[in-house]
């Protein structure tokens, strides 16, 4: 909370000359770049993710089953590796257009995040009754027309969910851009923070980037909200699939296959081959070491967001109309936060709060201990739990909502305390739950780079940390072995949430 | 003479202490040892709150409940939960989907050794035809078999009183009628104190001893399922049990009483109804005969075939609306003409509104 109180009162702050350099010379800039990034993503992922979900949904054709699970796969490819990967195909094979531009930026976060509109609007494509194509197909409209006029309007709340999701992270996006040489306000937020050295402007131009996030927010929770309504009708009939002429199929398999190429198959082979044939990276000790760096961190950071989550969602059961419930909401927010934001938000406090026990122990004791706080795991784990706990408290509160409180009534009347029921009740119907929210965030964390970067204590490697330094050295086919670890752990929540997608149709 | 619950002057409220809002008030109810009470009332009238606040999940905000004479709920203390020694049957069962039906039964049979469990747990499940079922997990039961699964797990501790909200809403129209008997002879079999919340009359006819009719968090009135439909004490409850109709009725001068079917009989009325100025009879449609011979008619203006009887609606007069039931075989048509006769045992008389 301190933090964010702290990012608003910085208007108050007095504006200094490079403020008014930034006005003057890139703030349009970043401005411009940032939002056009935010639309161009909505805008690609829109046509990626619809086009593909309605032709998994709609026909028939060979290996549809596992090219709707495939499309998923470049969910596990951070936007910042795939940048990589590209610029150094691109340096090997110079007929390429050059993607170190805005354009390229948007076309490489749109190849990784398609598949959150995919996903959703292949849920609602599939859930939409067989009647109404029917009744459109008695009104003679082509497969075309129904798409456009009866399947995208239905399914609209889940496609601008999935849009305004892709946006907001196009926008919190650090890495790729920083690498494609592209300003926006994240990476002109890191400039002036360390390359000018001029912390009260970054903060400002900090909170002046949370406004536009939370215009993004606004729009979500307003379009989660219809999802919840729409999610009322519920259909009796389930769509058959339509068969197709072959040349038709050929078509459509192609369509289908061209974003999971580019998205995920061409780079990862890309990767695979520097990291086998040309990288000067050994698999040496010093790498193992990076990777348990990786674990170790991930690890603590996701249990530890884990134990908070389970406390948050367990008083808003309890509770539901306390105070700390709608702080909570405001706390939960953090998934929206640019990284480079929320680093500074989280560190300058702590400094401030670090010099000023320093001073009051110098002046007293005439004695020093030192930072407490910053360049601690204490302050990185802090900041992570501002950015992911979203995540999983969103997971867990999925679970627990599927425990109906009659259950626990039940249980009470049966002569049970809290104790027994959450042991025998709570916990095995949550287990499912808290595994995936632990790992969706354990991987988040072995992924993430901007907070990652600024906050480790020093000395401290990460895999993403190492990928992008060696990648920003010119030494892209070095960084392919760190790449390629990330992708791996990044597959695993690939398999999950096709699993409970899954799941879940099967229970329909 | 002892009571087995007793339900005192009870009151129900939500919201802070300057902005009450009452949703049960003086209440008043109790049962002897093994009888079958119902709370019947329309939806949100506060019967599920009574329930609750009788389990002990609802603080209450004045009066008191007892059991065997021993105060379990009053303003000041409220005894948890799990001591009460109640069971509960939910609308929608709440079975714990993480447990197959023998755990699910065994649940509240903490202290007791595996043995114990074992034989408690099949003498109930063979009670209930279910002896089958006992590995399936809730999911992969029927409606029906979920029901039954939940009532003997509320069973199974041998609870003192039992309490079941809205148990049968959730069944399906064709087996109701024998579940509802079943259940109550199970329950007098155990001779098991019970009380059953539903809003549906006819479960309440079959189930209970004694019904307690409410109305906006207040009880209207208790009796047995007969003087309720025969002897209801106000408007309200007259007309949500049952189906009726009103006709006015004239006071004369001379002392008699005269509706547009003819005089009431004196001896009949009730001295202090009559003090009032503007009355009304009711009348159901059984208290209306049909009778070919009758020179009193009416004409056919609906009506719905009921399998053994019709039920006609009738127009008396061109302006007073009757029901009536008649025999299936006495097939009019809409329009005609047909005899009637009144055949009321006791009269009910309200003050008209």
């Amino acid at each position: 909370m301190v933090p964010f109180i702290f990012l608003a009162s910085s208007i108050f702050f007095p504006f200094n000359d490079n403020w008014i350099h930034i006005i003057d010379n890139v703030l349009y800039d970043y401005f411009f770049n940032s939002l056009v990034l935010a639309l161009g993503v909505g805008f690609c992922t829109f046509i990626m993710g619809t086009v593909t979900a309605w032709l998994t949904s709609t026909f028939h054709f060979p290996f549809r089953k596992l090219i709707s699970w495939l499309l998923l796969m470049p969910l596990s490819m951070p936007a910042y590796i795939i940048a990589i990967t590209y610029v150094g195909i691109i340096d090997s094979f110079s007929f390429l257009p050059d993607i170190r531009n805005l354009p390229g930026a948007i076309f490489m976060i749109s190849l990784v995040l398609y598949p959150y509109v995919y996903i959703l609007a292949r849920g609602a494509f599939l859930e939409q009754s067989k009647e109404l194509y029917e009744n459109a197909q008695i009104l003679s409209a082509s497969q075309l027309q129904i798409f456009l006029k009866v399947s995208i309007p239905m399914a609209r709340p889940s496609i601008i969910l999935g849009v305004t999701l892709a946006a907001m992270e196009a926008l919190a996006d650090f890495g790729t851009v920083e690498f494609l040489g592209v300003p926006t306000f994240t990476t002109g937020i890191f400039r002036t923070w360390f390359g000018m050295n001029d912390t009260v402007t970054a903060i400002q131009m900090s909170s002046l980037l949370l406004t536009i996030v939370f215009v993004f927010v606004f729009i979500e929770q307003y379009s989660r909200k219809k999802v919840r309504y729409d999610e009322n009708i519920k259909t009796q009939s389930k769509l058959n699939y339509k068969i197709i002429s072959n040349k038709n199929k050929f078509i459509v398999i192609t369509i289908c296959l061209l974003p999971l190429t580019f998205g995920f198959i061409i780079p990862f082979v890309q990767l695979i081959y520097w990291s086998f044939f040309l990288s000067n990276e050994t698999w040496d000790n010093e790498f193992f070491q990076i990777v348990n760096n990786s674990i170790f961190l991930a690890f603590c950071s996701a249990l530890i967001i884990l134990i908070i989550s389970v406390l948050v969602t367990y008083v808003k059961r309890l509770n539901p109309n306390s105070i700390t419930n709608k702080f909570m909401q405001i706390i939960t927010l953090g998934y929206a936060i640019p990284g480079p934001v929320v680093a500074i938000a989280v560190l300058i406090p702590f400094a401030t709060f670090d010099n000023f026990i320093n001073q009051v122990l110098i002046s007293k004791f005439n004695y020093s201990i030192g930072l407490i706080f910053s360049g601690t795991f204490f302050i990185l784990i802090f900041a992570y739990c501002i950015r992911f706990l979203t995540v999983s408290s969103r997971t867990i509160k999925s679970g627990l909502d599927s425990i109906s409180l009659a259950t626990d009534d039940a249980a009470k009347t049966l002569g049970a305390n809290t104790q027994t029921i959450l042991k025998k009740i709570h916990f095995p119907m949550l287990k499912t739950s808290l595994l995936s929210g632990f790992l969706i965030v354990f991987i988040d964390i072995m992924k993430e780079l901007p907070l990652t970067s600024i906050l480790r204590p020093f000395n401290f490697n990460t895999l993403s940390v190492k990928a992008f330094e060696l990648a920003s050295d010119e030494k892209i086919v070095d960084a392919s072995n760190a790449a390629i670890m990330i992708v791996l752990a990044g597959i695993i929540p690939v398999v999950l949430i096709t699993k409970n997608i899954l799941g879940k149709r099967n229970k329909v | 003479m002892n009571k087995k619950l007793i339900i005192n002057d009870l009151s129900l409220a939500y919201g802070d202490n300057d902005n009450k809002n009452k949703i049960l008030s003086n209440i008043n109810f109790d049962l002897d040892e093994s009888e079958i009470g119902c709370i019947l009332g329309p939806s949100g009238c506060g019967k599920t709150s009574l329930l609750r606040a009788i389990a002990g999940f609802e603080d209450i905000f004045s009066g008191s409940i007892l059991k065997d004479g021993i105060c379990i709920s009053n303003k000041f203390e409220n005894i948890p939960v799990q001591n009460r020694k109640m069971g509960m049957v939910f609308q929608d069962y709440a079975l714990f989907p993480n447990m197959d039906v023998k755990s699910n039964v065994s649940f509240g049979l903490q202290n007791k050794t595996k043995k114990e469990k074992n034989d408690r747990v099949n003498y109930l499940l063979e009670l209930v035809n279910l002896d089958k079922c006992r590995n399936k997990f809730p999911q992969e039961l029927s409606g029906g078999e979920q029901q039954r699964v939940a009532l003997i797990r509320a069973l199974a501790a041998s609870p003192e009183i039992l309490l079941l909200d809205e148990p049968f809403s959730n069944i399906d129209a064709d087996i109701k009628e024998s579940l509802v008997s079943d259940v109550r002879k199970l329950l007098k079999e155990l001779s098991i104190t019970s009380i059953i919340v539903t809003h549906d009359q006819n479960e309440a006819f079959n189930f209970a001893d004694k019904i307690a009719i409410m109305n906006k968090g207040n009880i209207e009135q208790v009796g047995k399922a007969y003087d309720i439909y025969h002897r209801p004490v106000n408007k309200f409850v007259a007309d949500f049990v049952g189906l009726g109709i009103f006709l006015p009725i004239l006071k004369k001068n001379d002392g008699t009483f005269e509706t547009p079917l003819g005089a009431l009989e004196l001896e009949k009325l009730d001295d202090e109804m009559t003090k009032l100025e503007k009355l009304e009879l009711l009348l159901r449609p059984d208290d209306v005969i049909h009778n070919d011979e009758s020179k009193t008619k009416a004409i056919v203006i609906e009506k719905q075939f009921r399998g053994a009887e019709f039920l006609y609606k009738l127009l008396y007069n061109e302006q007073y609306p009757l029901l009536c039931y008649a025999p299936s075989h006495h097939d009019h048509k809409i329009g005609e003409s047909i005899g009637i006769e009144l055949d009321i045992e006791h009269y009910v008389i309200f003050e008209k509104s």
